[in-house]
């Protein structure tokens, strides 16, 4: 602390003179501020911002007067208050989620959420409820002592005994106690006002005062005995799991366990974030992902494992709980939530109780004092109890390795799909718009051209020549457009399917080609596309190395994956190693997490087994088998 | 004679109204998605219906499909199908009744109106009208037990039979070979007697027989 030097001359005479005056103007503000609490909590309340930073001004006086009176100096711990609202477009201003025509009103809410969560604010409210009742009277005590002995002074006019010699110099020492004190008392008062109107928490160790020691150890000690109440709300939840758990698999009320063990997870959250809120311990919540939504299939039932049923809801239910059950982060957590309340007993209640128990069983002064001291020693292990508790809990509730990576691979999972879901939607896109833009306007160019051909007649035939060049060279652009698109998006595909596109490659191949497909429904268009191209590759591989004469392709769906085997009668001997065509396919169906087998003896036949795993979707029914 | 269109692009839509009004035809009605296209294919029953692939509102092959069944409803109603890409599978879902009165062209093929109007013609008047590209797609596409036959073709020969499968008659044969009618006949002869196909006197069943023969060579 950087009070500065003791002051001397008369300075100090005049701090002596003074200070009993300040004091009783210091206790008149800390009473006045006491009435002023509820207006605060009120306005903040209903974010009257004006209000507040009106009601802030003695608070600033106080630490202007305690810079000044106690010198001691207390930094301001303010957040800017102020700050300007830009119009979005459409000329309306945001705060959170809502838009507001008024740049004033967004602004004065944002002003008013950024006050209230001003830990300044905080601390202003709690010190003008604390000081009357601590401040103020260390502040008037240098004129309660003068003024009590002035009137032991002046008791013997009224009232002369035999004691008056006694109270006369019981008063004067009193007044000289006030008169000297007054200054430290003053300086006392800064202190306990720097206490609380400083910015920031102080940095614990050795540095801070031991009243703010002791107050943290306090607050450690309270902090255990709201850990144990929850901890006893936990026993509560656990046995409530347990019921639930038997009326979810015994008496099929399916959906209760999900239910149980969710509102459990939430007290556990809300333990993890009390912990790490006290900078205990940081643990990531461990839980998996829930399921995905039951889809319907193409027959219009919810399939669940091998059951189908009418309804989205009894699948649903039974996905979550078997969610909840396979998930390991749940096992922990109960066994955390029984075994917690003893932990907590032995490490928290139990040294609270023994103190207790001292003080009750061991009566006297000497019980006192041993009471006492365990208290002290109760205070001093506090924060180390809790950190032991702490530890213990990360121990159980933190995720294990392989949950971390469970979540880390679901989360890879997800964004590729997003990633080649919206490639492949793009792809579409510029077909569509390639179809309905470029070469359509190409054409009608061509059509334009013609009549001007046609106006032109006989005469100027070099305009005639430059018009039938043009629309030659809109033919051309419309060929090399065909081929691009057929590169990119093949427009069979997105006509008619999968299916039909692949008996396209089959028609237009050279060799023969029999296509049998049993598909209930239609697969999406990233994984489509890639069953497309990875047959075409096939086809063209099957051409070109094996000699074939037959290619049979097979397109179905069994076990949530599209499987498509292509076998050729050819020579066989197709090394996955050495083939490019085979490792592109590879590479294809990796995209989407297929898989290639390759099965080529020497002297065929040569099959390739592709599986992809998708779900098929939408009515549309494409069943049949024949040679093409 | 009278047409139905239907067409969803605008600037096509109205290319095609002008370049068909221009010669003589009257347009019964023009419609914009697979399901208006159907009830007015039954509804005014036309000479020849002009037909885009891809309509709303689906934007798949609604105009094919409404085609398709307009021809289940009223067997041998003509109709010619337009598209900005030609897939041997629709060429063949389109010929597969036998019937004649077909046609399947690229859009570029309105470029050259004269012969785009006579493909028009030729379909309402039950004949065939195969884009050049599906031609040349079903001649890549032979296997190489067919293909050696066709090699024992001239190169004159192998231009004559194309065009006949594009459904093209004889005296259009010549005039587009500059050649005279009796020299198609003897290559269109010739051609039937290496492919050991029977000679069929109608033009229709002509290409028929041959876009069969182009098409089974791979069974």
């Amino acid at each position: 602390m950087s009070d500065g030097t003791r002051p001397h001359g008369a300075s100090w005479r005049r701090a002596l003179r003074l200070a009993p005056v300040r004091g009783v103007a210091l206790a008149a503000l800390g009473a006045a501020g006491l009435l002023l609490v509820l207006p605060m909590a009120v306005a903040l309340l209903s974010g009257a911002v004006g209000t507040v930073l009106r009601i802030r001004r003695l608070p600033v006086l106080r630490r202007r007067l305690a810079a000044s009176w106690s010198r001691v100096e207390i930094p301001g711990p303010y957040l800017p208050h102020s700050s300007e609202a830009r119009a979005r477009e459409g000329g309306l201003y945001r705060y959170g989620r809502r838009l507001y025509a008024s740049g004033s009103t967004a602004r004065r809410k944002r002003g008013a959420r950024k006050i209230s969560r001003d830990p300044a604010t905080a601390r202003d409210l709690w010190w003008l409820l604390l000081d009357p009742f601590v401040g103020a009277p260390v502040a008037v005590l240098p004129a309660a002592l003068i003024g009590a002995g002035l009137a032991g002074v002046a008791s013997p006019l009224w009232h002369a005994g035999p004691g008056s010699a006694f109270v006369v110099g019981l008063g004067l020492a009193s007044v000289s106690t006030g008169i000297a004190a007054g200054p430290s008392l003053i300086r006392l008062h800064g202190y306990w006002t720097r206490l609380f109107l400083r910015a920031g928490v102080p940095a614990a160790g050795g540095g801070t005062r031991w009243w703010l020691r002791l107050w943290r150890q306090v607050q450690t000690v309270g902090a255990a005995c709201l850990l144990c109440a929850l901890a006893v709300c936990g026993l509560v939840l656990a046995a409530l799991q347990l019921i639930a758990a038997v009326f979810s698999l015994v008496f099929g009320l399916v959906p209760v366990l999900a239910q149980a063990v969710l509102v459990s997870r939430r007290l556990v959250n809300l333990w993890r974030e009390l912990l790490r809120h006290g900078g205990l311990a940081d643990i990531a919540e461990p839980y998996r992902q829930p399921p995905p939504a039951p889809v319907q299939g193409a027959d219009g039932h919810y399939a669940y494992g091998r059951t189908l049923h009418p309804g989205p809801l009894l699948p649903s239910w039974l996905a979550a709980r078997r969610w909840v059950l396979t998930d390991p982060a749940t096992w922990r957590d109960l066994l955390w939530l029984l075994t917690n309340p003893v932990v907590a007993a032995v490490l928290l209640l139990g040294p609270m109780a023994s103190v207790l128990a001292i003080g009750l069983w061991w009566s006297g002064p000497a019980g006192f004092a041993a009471a006492l001291l365990a208290a002290g020693a109760v205070l001093r292990a506090a924060p180390y109890t809790l950190r032991v508790q702490a530890r213990w809990c990360a121990l159980l509730l933190a995720p294990t390795e392989r949950s971390v990576l469970a979540r880390r691979v679901h989360q890879l999972a997800t964004t590729r799909a997003e990633a080649t879901g919206v490639q492949a939607a793009e792809l579409l896109r510029i077909e569509r718009d390639l179809h309905d833009g470029a070469q359509t306007r190409l054409v009608a160019i061509g059509m334009s051209l013609r009549a001007i051909e046609k106006r032109l007649g006989s005469e100027q035939p070099e305009l005639r020549a430059m018009a039938a060049e043009a629309r030659e060279n809109s033919s051309a652009a419309l060929r090399e457009l065909r081929s691009l698109v057929r590169g990119v998006h093949p427009p069979v595909l997105a006509e008619r399917g999968l299916v039909d596109a692949v008996r396209t490659l089959a028609l237009a191949h050279p060799l023969t080609v029999e296509v049998t497909a049993d598909l209930q429904g239609r697969a999406q268009m990233p994984v489509a596309a890639c069953a497309y191209f990875s047959v075409s590759e096939a086809l063209t591989n099957s051409a070109k190395h094996s000699g074939a004469q037959r290619v049979m392709i097979d397109l179905r769906h069994r076990a949530g994956a599209l499987r498509i085997t292509v076998t050729d009668d050819g020579r066989g001997g197709a090394d996955p190693a050495l083939g490019s065509g085979i490792r592109g396919i590879q590479r294809r169906l990796a995209t989407f997490d297929g898989l290639l087998d390759v099965a080529s003896p020497p002297g065929g036949p040569t099959t390739l087994t592709m599986e992809l795993p998708c779900v098929l979707s939408s009515a549309r029914t494409s069943t049949s088998s024949g040679k093409d | 004679m009278r047409v139905v269109l239907g067409e969803d692009q605008y600037l096509l839509r109205k290319g095609l109204t002008h370049l068909l009004e221009d010669h003589g035809f009257e347009l019964a009605a023009v419609v914009e998605t697979g399901p208006d296209l159907l009830s007015a294919l039954l509804q005014h029953r036309p000479d020849v219906a002009l037909v885009d692939v891809r309509l709303p509102p689906t934007f798949t092959d609604e105009g094919l499909q409404a085609a398709l069944a307009a021809r289940r409803e009223v067997p041998g109603l003509p109709v010619l199908v337009l598209s900005q890409h030609v897939e041997q599978l629709y060429a063949r879902e389109l010929l597969a009744d036998g019937r004649g009165g077909i046609g399947y062209l690229l859009k570029d093929r309105v470029f050259d109106d004269d012969t785009f109007i006579d493909s028009v013609r030729r379909v309402a008047s039950g004949g065939t009208a195969m884009d050049p590209e599906v031609v040349s797609q079903l001649f890549q596409s032979m296997g190489p037990a067919r293909a050696q036959p066709l090699a024992a073709l001239t190169a004159r020969e192998r231009e004559v039979l194309a065009l006949m499968a594009e459904g093209r008659s004889n005296a259009a044969i010549s005039e587009r070979m500059s050649l005279s009618d009796s020299a198609v006949s003897k290559h269109a002869a010739s051609i039937f007697a290496k492919l050991d196909l029977v000679q069929s006197t109608s033009d229709n069943r002509r290409v028929l027989a041959v876009i069969a023969y182009l098409n089974s060579s791979r069974a």
